[in-house]
């Protein structure tokens, strides 16, 4: 079609071609700004990766709540339970304030590390409460793989967080002796 | 935790007479700063020093055992020498260490202030949780600046220091038997 015009409009033409070009790079530009905003601001950021450490913030909180259960079903047990119980939800804590993101403080699902003897994991953990005996001897074997799995996560942590992981590894050892 | 008068643990170490271990306290002097070592190939200069205080404690600790051990009978004794024992292998694999990364070694010293008086089983019980507690502050110190086989050495001493505290405070009739954060700082 541009090819049948006279050449004076052929410039006509062609200036309002650049116009419609620049209109449309514009738009295209609003569109593109806009679309980059709505994206930033309307769909969250991917979640981080998650921490090398959550797994033994998981571990502090679920040794907590095997002691719940435990003490649940056998109260008088309760004062010499209580500070390893009461160790491991400072673990979770210090956990919490080590890995540097609040919001772990709240478990993810689950009850929490503070939770009631009947909210302890089903499935997670099922201590053979009837005999104190038995129970103890299961916490004993759970603080200790407690302590294997915290001296891992000492031995492949970076220099900031080793203390800490080792102390939580030392806490559970000793634990385990105080349960003899 | 004991930041005074906890000179056998470690650290603030400090000669004193030829008298028995419970002689009075004079104020202990503050640990000399190591010599600083050259850096070496395989632990920096930090690994180094924490290694050196490790091994001061536990000359510390074998010291500390001599008086502890006397004390205790029956089971008790045999827990003690068996934990000296233990003691005395970690000082050789720090000395071992030490002279690999061409360090100084600190040698024992001639004596030690004791933080309490050492005259019956009680007495020998809490200077070995004291021991405990002192020894794991400078173990845990040595996580943050080890790695590798150092670490594992800090971290299988710091477990242990806790354990044995936990054995001694049992022991003694001493409650709660363990801590949250073993060689924490207070």
């Amino acid at each position: 079609m541009v090819f049948t015009v006279p050449v004076p409009q052929r410039g006509w033409v062609r200036q309002l071609s650049r116009r419609e070009l620049l209109a449309a790079a514009i738009a295209a530009g609003a569109g593109t700004a806009g679309a980059l905003s709505g994206c930033s601001l309307l769909r969250p950021d991917p979640p981080p990766p998650p921490d090398p450490l959550e797994p033994l913030l998981a571990g502090a909180r679920a040794l907590a709540r095997h002691y719940a259960t435990v003490t649940g079903a056998h109260p008088d047990l309760t004062g010499r339970l209580d500070p390893l119980a009461r160790a491991h939800a400072a673990h979770a804590a210090a956990l919490v304030e080590l890995i540097g993101r609040p919001e772990l403080a709240t478990p993810a699902a689950g009850p929490g590390g503070s939770g009631s003897a009947s909210s302890a994991g089903p499935g997670t953990w099922t201590p053979p409460v009837r005999d104190a005996d038995a129970a103890l001897a299961a916490l004993r074997e759970a603080e200790r793989e407690g302590r294997r799995e915290a001296a891992r996560a000492c031995l492949a942590a970076p220099p900031e967080r080793a203390a800490l992981v080792g102390s939580i590894a030392a806490a559970r050892a000793s634990h385990a002796e105080a349960l003899r | 935790m004991t930041r005074t008068g906890t000179p056998v643990g470690g650290g603030d170490r400090a000669r004193r007479g030829t008298d028995g271990p419970a002689a009075a306290p004079t104020p202990a002097t503050p640990t000399p700063p190591a010599a600083t070592p050259a850096a070496s190939a395989t632990a920096g200069v930090a690994a180094v020093r924490a290694l050196a205080d490790a091994l001061a404690a536990e000359h510390a600790a074998i010291f500390a055992y001599g008086a502890i051990g006397a004390m205790l009978a029956g089971e008790q004794a045999e827990a003690a020498a068996s934990a000296e024992l233990g003691h005395r292998a970690r000082r050789d694999a720090l000395v071992l260490r030490l002279a690999e990364l061409g360090a100084p070694i600190p040698p024992p010293e001639p004596t030690y202030l004791l933080p309490v008086e050492v005259t019956d089983a009680d007495g020998a019980r809490r200077l070995a949780v004291l021991v405990y507690e002192r020894a794991a502050a400078v173990w845990r110190a040595a996580l943050a600046v080890t790695s590798g086989t150092d670490r594992e050495l800090a971290l299988d001493s710091l477990i242990s220091c806790a354990v044995w505290a936990t054995r001694w405070r049992a022991a003694g009739g001493m409650a709660p038997t363990t801590v949250p954060f073993p060689g924490r700082p207070a």
